[in-house]
Protein backbone atom coordinates (compact mmCIF):
# COMPACT_ATOMS: atom_id res chain seq x y z
CA UNK A 1 0.00 0.00 0.00
CA UNK A 2 2.70 2.35 0.93
CA UNK A 3 4.40 1.49 -2.48
CA UNK A 4 1.45 3.24 -4.36
CA UNK A 5 1.04 5.98 -1.97
CA UNK A 6 4.57 7.58 -2.62
CA UNK A 7 3.75 8.46 -6.47
CA UNK A 8 0.58 9.93 -5.50
CA UNK A 9 1.94 12.13 -2.75
CA UNK A 10 5.01 13.43 -5.02
CA UNK A 11 2.81 13.83 -7.80
CA UNK A 12 -0.37 15.97 -5.67
CA UNK A 13 3.15 17.82 -4.07
CA UNK A 14 4.20 18.80 -7.54
CA UNK A 15 1.18 19.70 -8.20
CA UNK A 16 1.36 22.10 -5.22
CA UNK A 17 4.64 23.89 -6.20
CA UNK A 18 3.14 24.32 -9.71
CA UNK A 19 0.20 26.10 -8.27
CA UNK A 20 2.19 28.20 -5.49
CA UNK A 21 4.72 29.37 -8.59
CA UNK A 22 1.66 30.06 -11.08
CA UNK A 23 -0.08 32.05 -8.01
CA UNK A 24 3.31 33.79 -7.54
CA UNK A 25 3.59 34.61 -10.95
CA UNK A 26 0.08 35.95 -11.49
CA UNK A 27 1.19 39.63 -10.32
CA UNK A 28 3.62 39.87 -13.20
CA UNK A 29 0.72 39.44 -15.78
CA UNK A 30 -0.77 42.56 -16.15
CA UNK A 31 2.54 43.98 -16.43
CA UNK A 32 3.27 41.29 -19.16
CA UNK A 33 0.10 41.96 -21.14
CA UNK A 34 0.88 45.92 -21.45
CA UNK A 35 4.04 45.44 -22.35
CA UNK A 36 2.63 42.93 -24.84
CA UNK A 37 0.31 45.20 -26.29
CA UNK A 38 2.77 48.04 -25.78
CA UNK A 39 4.99 46.76 -28.11
CA UNK A 40 2.27 45.37 -30.98
CA UNK A 41 1.06 49.06 -30.67
CA UNK A 42 4.48 50.28 -32.03
CA UNK A 43 5.12 47.63 -34.29
CA UNK A 44 1.46 47.73 -36.07
CA UNK A 45 0.51 51.41 -35.82
CA UNK A 46 4.07 53.14 -35.85
CA UNK A 47 3.75 56.17 -34.50
CA UNK A 48 6.27 58.94 -34.01
CA UNK A 49 8.89 58.42 -31.33
CA UNK A 50 7.10 61.37 -29.46
CA UNK A 51 3.82 59.83 -29.07
CA UNK A 52 4.95 56.41 -27.98
CA UNK A 53 8.66 55.46 -27.78
CA UNK A 54 9.61 51.71 -28.57
CA UNK A 55 10.15 49.60 -25.60
CA UNK A 56 13.37 48.85 -26.65
CA UNK A 57 14.40 52.96 -26.76
CA UNK A 58 12.95 53.24 -23.75
CA UNK A 59 15.03 50.59 -22.21
CA UNK A 60 18.49 52.01 -24.10
CA UNK A 61 17.11 55.08 -22.21
CA UNK A 62 17.29 53.29 -19.02
CA UNK A 63 20.86 52.28 -19.42
CA UNK A 64 21.85 55.76 -20.65
CA UNK A 65 20.71 57.51 -17.70
CA UNK A 66 22.41 54.86 -15.53
CA UNK A 67 25.24 55.14 -16.86
CA UNK A 68 25.66 58.62 -17.14
CA UNK A 69 24.69 59.06 -13.83
CA UNK A 70 21.32 60.97 -13.69
CA UNK A 71 19.53 58.30 -12.59
CA UNK A 72 21.02 57.63 -9.49
CA UNK A 73 21.46 61.01 -8.97
CA UNK A 74 17.95 61.81 -9.27
CA UNK A 75 16.69 58.75 -7.80
CA UNK A 76 18.66 59.68 -4.54
CA UNK A 77 17.42 63.54 -4.54
CA UNK A 78 13.68 61.87 -4.93
CA UNK A 79 13.86 59.19 -2.06
CA UNK A 80 15.30 61.91 0.30
CA UNK A 81 12.59 64.44 0.34
CA UNK A 82 10.58 61.09 0.09
CA UNK A 83 11.53 59.57 3.42
CA UNK A 84 11.94 63.13 4.65
CA UNK A 85 8.63 64.07 4.08
CA UNK A 86 7.12 60.70 4.86
CA UNK A 87 8.92 60.51 8.13
CA UNK A 88 7.32 63.87 9.19
CA UNK A 89 3.93 62.73 7.72
CA UNK A 90 3.71 59.23 9.31
CA UNK A 91 5.14 61.12 12.85
CA UNK A 92 2.37 63.83 12.80
CA UNK A 93 -0.12 61.37 11.70
CA UNK A 94 0.26 58.70 13.93
CA UNK A 95 0.64 60.96 17.23
CA UNK A 96 -2.26 63.00 16.39
CA UNK A 97 -4.64 60.48 14.72
CA UNK A 98 -4.04 58.39 18.40
CA UNK A 99 -4.66 61.68 20.50
CA UNK A 100 -7.74 62.32 18.35
CA UNK A 101 -8.96 58.56 18.25
CA UNK A 102 -8.97 58.25 21.62
CA UNK A 103 -10.87 61.73 22.38
CA UNK A 104 -14.31 61.02 20.23
CA UNK A 105 -15.04 65.10 21.36
CA UNK A 106 -11.90 65.89 19.70
CA UNK A 107 -12.23 63.87 17.26
CA UNK A 108 -15.67 65.46 16.64
CA UNK A 109 -14.61 68.72 16.84
CA UNK A 110 -11.25 68.47 14.68
CA UNK A 111 -12.81 66.54 11.67
CA UNK A 112 -14.49 69.94 9.44
CA UNK A 113 -11.02 70.83 9.79
CA UNK A 114 -9.49 67.45 8.61
CA UNK A 115 -12.02 67.65 5.83
CA UNK A 116 -11.40 71.07 5.01
CA UNK A 117 -7.80 70.37 4.56
CA UNK A 118 -7.57 67.18 3.35
CA UNK A 119 -9.90 68.53 0.31
CA UNK A 120 -7.23 70.94 -0.76
CA UNK A 121 -5.54 69.03 -2.80
CA UNK A 122 -1.14 69.40 -2.55
CA UNK A 123 -1.26 71.01 -6.17
CA UNK A 124 -3.54 73.95 -4.92
CA UNK A 125 -1.14 74.73 -2.20
CA UNK A 126 1.82 75.33 -4.49
CA UNK A 127 1.65 78.91 -5.35
CA UNK A 128 1.32 79.95 -1.93
CA UNK A 129 4.30 77.60 -0.78
CA UNK A 130 6.44 78.69 -3.80
CA UNK A 131 6.42 82.43 -2.08
CA UNK A 132 6.52 80.71 1.65
CA UNK A 133 9.16 78.14 1.31
CA UNK A 134 10.82 79.50 -2.19
CA UNK A 135 11.96 76.43 -4.71
CA UNK A 136 13.79 73.62 -3.45
CA UNK A 137 13.58 70.35 -1.01
CA UNK A 138 11.48 72.43 1.65
CA UNK A 139 8.81 72.81 -0.54
CA UNK A 140 8.46 69.33 -1.76
CA UNK A 141 8.64 68.28 1.67
CA UNK A 142 6.34 70.13 2.49
CA UNK A 143 3.66 68.70 -0.23
CA UNK A 144 4.32 64.95 0.83
CA UNK A 145 3.97 65.56 4.08
CA UNK A 146 0.56 67.15 3.59
CA UNK A 147 -0.69 64.00 1.47
CA UNK A 148 1.28 61.69 3.69
CA UNK A 149 -0.42 63.67 6.84
CA UNK A 150 -3.92 63.31 6.14
CA UNK A 151 -4.18 59.74 5.22
CA UNK A 152 -1.97 58.51 8.32
CA UNK A 153 -3.65 60.50 10.79
CA UNK A 154 -7.68 59.30 9.09
CA UNK A 155 -6.33 55.68 9.47
CA UNK A 156 -4.61 55.69 12.77
CA UNK A 157 -7.75 57.48 14.29
CA UNK A 158 -10.32 55.30 12.69
CA UNK A 159 -8.56 51.97 14.20
CA UNK A 160 -8.43 53.88 17.56
CA UNK A 161 -11.68 54.34 17.59
CA UNK A 162 -12.64 50.33 16.22
CA UNK A 163 -11.08 49.11 19.14
CA UNK A 164 -13.18 47.11 20.80
CA UNK A 165 -13.98 49.08 24.53
CA UNK A 166 -14.52 45.34 26.23
CA UNK A 167 -10.50 44.28 25.60
CA UNK A 168 -9.73 48.11 27.27
CA UNK A 169 -12.10 46.96 29.85
CA UNK A 170 -10.79 43.78 30.00
CA UNK A 171 -7.04 44.87 30.57
CA UNK A 172 -8.80 47.86 33.32
CA UNK A 173 -10.41 45.35 34.77
CA UNK A 174 -7.48 43.04 35.42
CA UNK A 175 -5.39 45.96 37.13
CA UNK A 176 -3.44 47.70 34.04
CA UNK A 177 -2.75 51.23 34.10
CA UNK A 178 -3.74 53.72 31.08
CA UNK A 179 -0.25 52.96 29.52
CA UNK A 180 -0.59 49.42 29.58
CA UNK A 181 -4.34 49.69 27.97
CA UNK A 182 -2.47 51.80 25.44
CA UNK A 183 0.39 49.23 24.52
CA UNK A 184 -1.30 46.16 24.17
CA UNK A 185 -4.65 46.84 23.23
CA UNK A 186 -5.30 49.89 21.47
CA UNK A 187 -2.11 50.24 19.54
CA UNK A 188 -1.77 46.51 18.62
CA UNK A 189 -5.74 47.05 17.64
CA UNK A 190 -5.35 49.89 15.74
CA UNK A 191 -2.20 48.60 14.12
CA UNK A 192 -3.89 47.37 10.84
CA UNK A 193 -5.67 50.20 10.05
CA UNK A 194 -2.11 52.27 10.92
CA UNK A 195 -0.05 50.55 8.43
CA UNK A 196 -2.69 50.34 5.54
CA UNK A 197 -2.64 54.37 5.88
CA UNK A 198 1.08 54.15 5.96
CA UNK A 199 1.49 52.08 2.75
CA UNK A 200 -1.62 54.36 1.63
CA UNK A 201 0.14 57.72 2.05
CA UNK A 202 3.75 56.14 0.91
CA UNK A 203 1.69 55.64 -2.70
CA UNK A 204 0.22 59.28 -2.70
CA UNK A 205 3.18 60.70 -1.76
CA UNK A 206 4.95 59.84 -4.55
CA UNK A 207 2.42 61.55 -6.69
CA UNK A 208 2.89 64.81 -4.54
CA UNK A 209 6.54 64.31 -4.74
CA UNK A 210 6.77 64.33 -8.40
CA UNK A 211 4.29 66.98 -8.74
CA UNK A 212 6.77 69.16 -6.38
CA UNK A 213 9.41 68.75 -8.19
CA UNK A 214 7.82 69.26 -11.88
CA UNK A 215 7.20 72.58 -10.22
CA UNK A 216 10.75 73.61 -7.96
CA UNK A 217 13.69 71.21 -7.73
CA UNK A 218 16.86 71.35 -9.75
CA UNK A 219 16.71 67.60 -9.57
CA UNK A 220 14.62 64.92 -8.95
CA UNK A 221 12.63 61.90 -11.11
CA UNK A 222 10.54 64.98 -11.72
CA UNK A 223 12.52 67.28 -13.00
CA UNK A 224 14.05 64.46 -15.08
CA UNK A 225 10.06 63.73 -16.59
CA UNK A 226 9.80 67.58 -17.20
CA UNK A 227 13.35 68.56 -18.33
CA UNK A 228 12.72 65.60 -21.10
CA UNK A 229 9.36 67.04 -21.76
CA UNK A 230 10.71 70.45 -22.81
CA UNK A 231 13.08 68.37 -25.51
CA UNK A 232 10.32 65.66 -26.14
CA UNK A 233 11.96 62.68 -25.09
CA UNK A 234 8.89 60.41 -24.68
CA UNK A 235 11.36 57.60 -23.81
CA UNK A 236 12.76 59.46 -20.93
CA UNK A 237 9.18 60.29 -19.62
CA UNK A 238 8.23 56.82 -19.98
CA UNK A 239 11.51 55.56 -18.36
CA UNK A 240 10.73 57.85 -15.85
CA UNK A 241 7.54 56.77 -14.76
CA UNK A 242 8.70 53.32 -14.75
CA UNK A 243 11.61 53.85 -12.70
CA UNK A 244 8.73 55.73 -10.24
CA UNK A 245 6.49 52.48 -10.20
CA UNK A 246 9.50 49.88 -9.72
CA UNK A 247 11.17 51.69 -6.92
CA UNK A 248 7.46 51.99 -5.39
CA UNK A 249 6.66 48.09 -5.79
CA UNK A 250 10.22 47.21 -4.21
CA UNK A 251 9.65 50.09 -1.16
CA UNK A 252 6.00 47.94 -0.39
CA UNK A 253 6.84 44.59 -1.35
CA UNK A 254 10.28 44.47 0.46
CA UNK A 255 9.72 46.87 3.14
CA UNK A 256 6.55 47.81 4.18
CA UNK A 257 4.90 44.70 3.65
CA UNK A 258 7.48 42.28 5.40
CA UNK A 259 7.07 45.16 8.20
CA UNK A 260 3.12 44.76 8.51
CA UNK A 261 2.91 40.97 8.32
CA UNK A 262 5.75 40.60 11.03
CA UNK A 263 3.90 43.53 13.30
CA UNK A 264 0.43 42.54 13.07
CA UNK A 265 1.33 38.86 13.21
CA UNK A 266 3.70 39.85 16.32
CA UNK A 267 0.31 40.83 17.96
CA UNK A 268 -1.78 37.82 16.98
CA UNK A 269 -4.08 40.12 14.92
CA UNK A 270 -4.16 36.76 11.23
CA UNK A 271 -5.58 33.69 12.12
CA UNK A 272 -2.89 30.80 11.71
CA UNK A 273 -3.68 29.76 8.06
CA UNK A 274 -3.18 33.53 7.19
CA UNK A 275 0.45 33.42 8.91
CA UNK A 276 1.48 30.50 6.25
CA UNK A 277 1.07 32.58 3.65
CA UNK B 1 -4.48 14.13 41.37
CA UNK B 2 -2.40 17.38 39.97
CA UNK B 3 -2.79 18.93 36.46
CA UNK B 4 0.00 20.07 35.34
CA UNK B 5 0.19 23.24 33.33
CA UNK B 6 2.40 23.83 30.54
CA UNK B 7 3.21 27.05 28.77
CA UNK B 8 4.49 27.21 25.25
CA UNK B 9 7.62 28.96 25.43
CA UNK B 10 7.66 32.00 23.66
CA UNK B 11 10.13 32.27 20.26
CA UNK B 12 11.60 34.91 19.44
CA UNK B 13 12.61 34.13 15.32
CA UNK B 14 15.47 36.25 14.19
CA UNK B 15 14.32 38.69 11.47
CA UNK B 16 16.96 36.69 8.87
CA UNK B 17 15.16 33.26 9.34
CA UNK B 18 11.99 34.16 8.39
CA UNK B 19 10.61 35.04 4.46
CA UNK B 20 9.41 38.09 5.34
CA UNK B 21 12.44 38.89 7.56
CA UNK B 22 14.69 37.84 4.34
CA UNK B 23 12.96 40.34 2.05
CA UNK B 24 12.97 43.37 4.51
CA UNK B 25 16.87 43.32 4.55
CA UNK B 26 17.28 42.95 0.27
CA UNK B 27 14.89 45.65 0.45
CA UNK B 28 17.14 47.56 2.88
CA UNK B 29 20.23 47.12 1.42
CA UNK B 30 18.69 47.57 -2.20
CA UNK B 31 17.59 51.37 -0.62
CA UNK B 32 20.89 51.85 0.95
CA UNK B 33 22.58 50.71 -2.44
CA UNK B 34 20.62 53.43 -4.48
CA UNK B 35 20.78 56.02 -2.18
CA UNK B 36 24.82 55.68 -1.29
CA UNK B 37 25.65 53.23 -3.76
CA UNK B 38 27.37 56.19 -6.38
CA UNK B 39 28.84 58.04 -3.58
CA UNK B 40 30.58 55.54 -2.19
CA UNK B 41 31.73 54.36 -5.82
CA UNK B 42 32.74 58.17 -6.64
CA UNK B 43 34.41 58.13 -3.10
CA UNK B 44 36.26 55.14 -3.62
CA UNK B 45 37.84 55.59 -7.30
CA UNK B 46 38.07 59.56 -6.64
CA UNK B 47 41.73 59.29 -6.66
CA UNK B 48 42.26 57.76 -10.53
CA UNK B 49 40.10 60.47 -11.75
CA UNK B 50 41.95 63.43 -10.20
CA UNK B 51 45.39 64.27 -12.63
CA UNK B 52 48.16 63.60 -10.42
CA UNK B 53 49.26 67.47 -10.95
CA UNK B 54 45.87 68.69 -9.53
CA UNK B 55 46.16 66.07 -6.28
CA UNK B 56 48.29 68.58 -4.06
CA UNK B 57 46.26 71.85 -5.64
CA UNK B 58 46.22 75.09 -2.76
CA UNK B 59 44.41 77.70 -4.57
CA UNK B 60 42.10 78.06 -7.55
CA UNK B 61 42.69 75.88 -10.66
CA UNK B 62 41.32 75.67 -14.04
CA UNK B 63 40.38 72.34 -15.17
CA UNK B 64 39.16 70.39 -17.63
CA UNK B 65 36.43 67.66 -16.84
CA UNK B 66 36.21 64.66 -19.18
CA UNK B 67 33.39 62.84 -19.55
CA UNK B 68 32.86 59.49 -21.36
CA UNK B 69 29.71 60.83 -22.75
CA UNK B 70 27.90 63.27 -24.32
CA UNK B 71 26.66 65.72 -21.56
CA UNK B 72 22.81 66.71 -21.05
CA UNK B 73 21.78 70.52 -19.67
CA UNK B 74 21.60 67.76 -16.39
CA UNK B 75 25.96 67.49 -16.26
CA UNK B 76 26.57 70.75 -17.39
CA UNK B 77 24.59 72.00 -14.77
CA UNK B 78 25.96 70.16 -11.99
CA UNK B 79 29.35 70.72 -13.00
CA UNK B 80 29.37 74.33 -12.71
CA UNK B 81 28.65 74.65 -9.75
CA UNK B 82 32.13 73.61 -8.45
CA UNK B 83 33.51 76.39 -10.66
CA UNK B 84 33.06 79.09 -13.40
CA UNK B 85 31.92 77.10 -16.55
CA UNK B 86 34.20 78.01 -19.59
CA UNK B 87 32.73 76.21 -22.53
CA UNK B 88 34.23 73.46 -24.53
CA UNK B 89 37.70 72.19 -24.82
CA UNK B 90 37.94 70.64 -28.37
CA UNK B 91 35.41 68.54 -28.32
CA UNK B 92 31.67 68.51 -26.72
CA UNK B 93 32.51 65.61 -23.88
CA UNK B 94 35.33 68.06 -22.58
CA UNK B 95 34.53 70.91 -20.52
CA UNK B 96 36.64 74.08 -19.20
CA UNK B 97 35.92 75.06 -15.45
CA UNK B 98 37.72 77.50 -14.22
CA UNK B 99 38.60 78.89 -11.09
CA UNK B 100 37.88 75.66 -8.83
CA UNK B 101 39.12 75.67 -5.19
CA UNK B 102 41.06 72.78 -3.74
CA UNK B 103 37.79 71.62 -1.95
CA UNK B 104 35.56 71.62 -4.87
CA UNK B 105 38.27 70.19 -6.54
CA UNK B 106 38.28 67.07 -4.31
CA UNK B 107 34.43 67.20 -4.33
CA UNK B 108 34.46 67.17 -8.26
CA UNK B 109 36.73 64.00 -7.68
CA UNK B 110 33.97 62.62 -6.37
CA UNK B 111 31.24 62.20 -8.86
CA UNK B 112 31.16 59.02 -10.00
CA UNK B 113 30.42 60.06 -13.71
CA UNK B 114 33.39 61.70 -14.37
CA UNK B 115 35.71 60.18 -16.24
CA UNK B 116 38.85 62.25 -16.01
CA UNK B 117 39.80 65.57 -14.81
CA UNK B 118 42.66 67.45 -15.91
CA UNK B 119 44.33 70.67 -15.79
CA UNK B 120 43.72 72.99 -18.61
CA UNK B 121 46.87 74.42 -20.10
Amino acid sequence: MSVQAAPIATTSTARRALGQLAWTLVPAAPFVIVTLIWIMATGILNPSKETLPPVTDVLASIKELALSGQLATNVVASLYRLLLGSILGIVTGLIGGVIVGLNRKLAESLNPVVVFFNAISGIVWLPLMITWLGIGNALAVFLIWNTVFFIVFQNAALGVQLVPEVYEQGVLALGGGRWQTMRSVILPGALPYILTGIRTGLGFGWRALIAAELVGAATGLGTMIFDAAEYHRSDIIVAGCLIIGVIAIAMDRWLLLPIERRTVRRWGLVADTEKER
Amino acid sequence: MSQQITTKPVVRRRLWTTADGRRFIAGAVVLAVILFGQSIYGMATASGRLDPSLRNATGPSDVVVVLDFMPDRFHNERVAQYGAFAGRDGALNRLRLRFVNPDNLRALSNVAWISRIEPFK
